[in-house]
């Protein structure tokens, strides 16, 4: 009798775990992907802007899923590229940009949500003061946090902004086993100082 | 008349005689009332319109000359996200909750890893005898 179920156990569990494994392994290779499809786009913005000939047109809807920013915070050691989009597909590969929000350094408030156990897994350590940067194109924003709080997942957590506003958001607790009933939402503003391309593209 | 159409002739046949070029170029009498600046800008102007008119047809050309080959999945990121010109883009409501980034991955790991735990426990013990 415990033969069976001992055997029904080991495949079922070993079913779960490979298909966990399977998943993990494939969000880490998409966002492999993406970052090697930002670091070409990039390589071709500094050959365009080297050539002087930076012209675009700004008509082009955007793919779901597609590489949109980066997004670094030097004192977690977070360095993740930006997908478009939250659905299930893209925050498994890497933080996603909510669609109608606006872009990291434009004016508005730029939403990018990851999961606690992923790549935002150290986003619960961040404090306020610390300091993040953004590139999107050509342009990089650096960002000073002004908030963190966490709030029921039901809650109303994303406002609109008028001046260039930058939120991250993700699952809370962090360490919390099953779906997470809260969220953290860390609010940055923009720092003064605003990167030219140039100096982005030599670091 | 008859002057002009003589030297015309002759410096036709001459210059074709002797193989010579003629090289010198006469510019035309500036129009009145011309500026220079006005000119200049004008100028510029034209030459702006020309460029950009190249630099919209040579992007296919600086993309293959930087070597980038440009995934079809994946969108030109920097056509729209480094136009620092755009205004207000967000659509979002107002109070809108946060995207659902709850996982239950990490639940499913720990859940396999009993499940597979136990399970090797219970095959490994086998009823001796």
């Amino acid at each position: 009798m415990l033969r069976p179920l001992g055997y029904a156990l080991f495949c079922i569990g070993g079913a779960t775990l490979a298909f966990t494994g399977g998943k993990y392994a494939l969000g880490a290779i998409r966002q492999e992907e993406a970052r090697q499809a930002w670091d070409e786009s990039r390589a071709r913005a500094i050959v365009s802007l080297a050539r002087r000939s930076v012209v675009y047109a700004n008509t082009e809807p955007i793919v779901t899923g597609a590489p949109i920013a980066r997004l670094v915070i030097p004192r977690l050691a977070i360095d993740e590229i930006v997908l478009e989009g939250v659905d299930d597909d893209v925050l498994n590969a890497g933080p996603g940009h909510l669609i109608g929000s606006a872009f990291p350094g434009e004016r508005g408030n730029a939403v990018i949500s990851g999961h606690r156990d992923r790549h935002f897994t150290r986003l619960g350590e961040i404090s306020v003061g610390d300091t993040l940067f953004t590139e999107s194109g050509v342009h990089r924003a650096y960002w000073v946090v002004v908030s963190k709080r966490v709030i029921d997942a039901d809650a109303p957590a994303l406002f609109r902004t008028r001046d260039a506003t930058l939120t991250l958001t993700t699952c809370w607790p962090i360490r919390y086993v099953g779906s997470a009933p809260e969220r953290l939402i860390v609010t940055a503003r923009p720092l003064a100082k605003t990167g030219s391309f140039a100096s982005a593209a030599s670091n | 008349m008859s002057r002009s159409l003589f030297a015309g002739f002759i410096l036709l046949f001459a210059a074709q005689a002797l193989s010579a070029q003629i090289t010198t170029y006469i510019a035309p009498p500036r129009p009145p009332g011309a500026n220079s600046v006005a000119v200049t800008a004008a100028d510029s102007i034209r030459r702006d319109s020309v460029q950009r008119a190249a630099i919209a047809n040579m992007k296919a050309w600086v993309d293959s000359a930087a070597g980038v080959s440009v995934p079809r999945s994946v969108a030109d990121s920097t056509t729209v996200a480094n136009d620092s010109s755009r205004t207000v883009v967000t659509s979002f409501s107002n109070g809108t909750v946060a995207p659902a980034t709850a996982s239950d991955l990490p639940a499913l790991a720990i859940l396999g890893l009993i499940g597979l735990a136990v399970g090797a426990g219970l095959l490994a013990n086998r009823p001796r005898g």
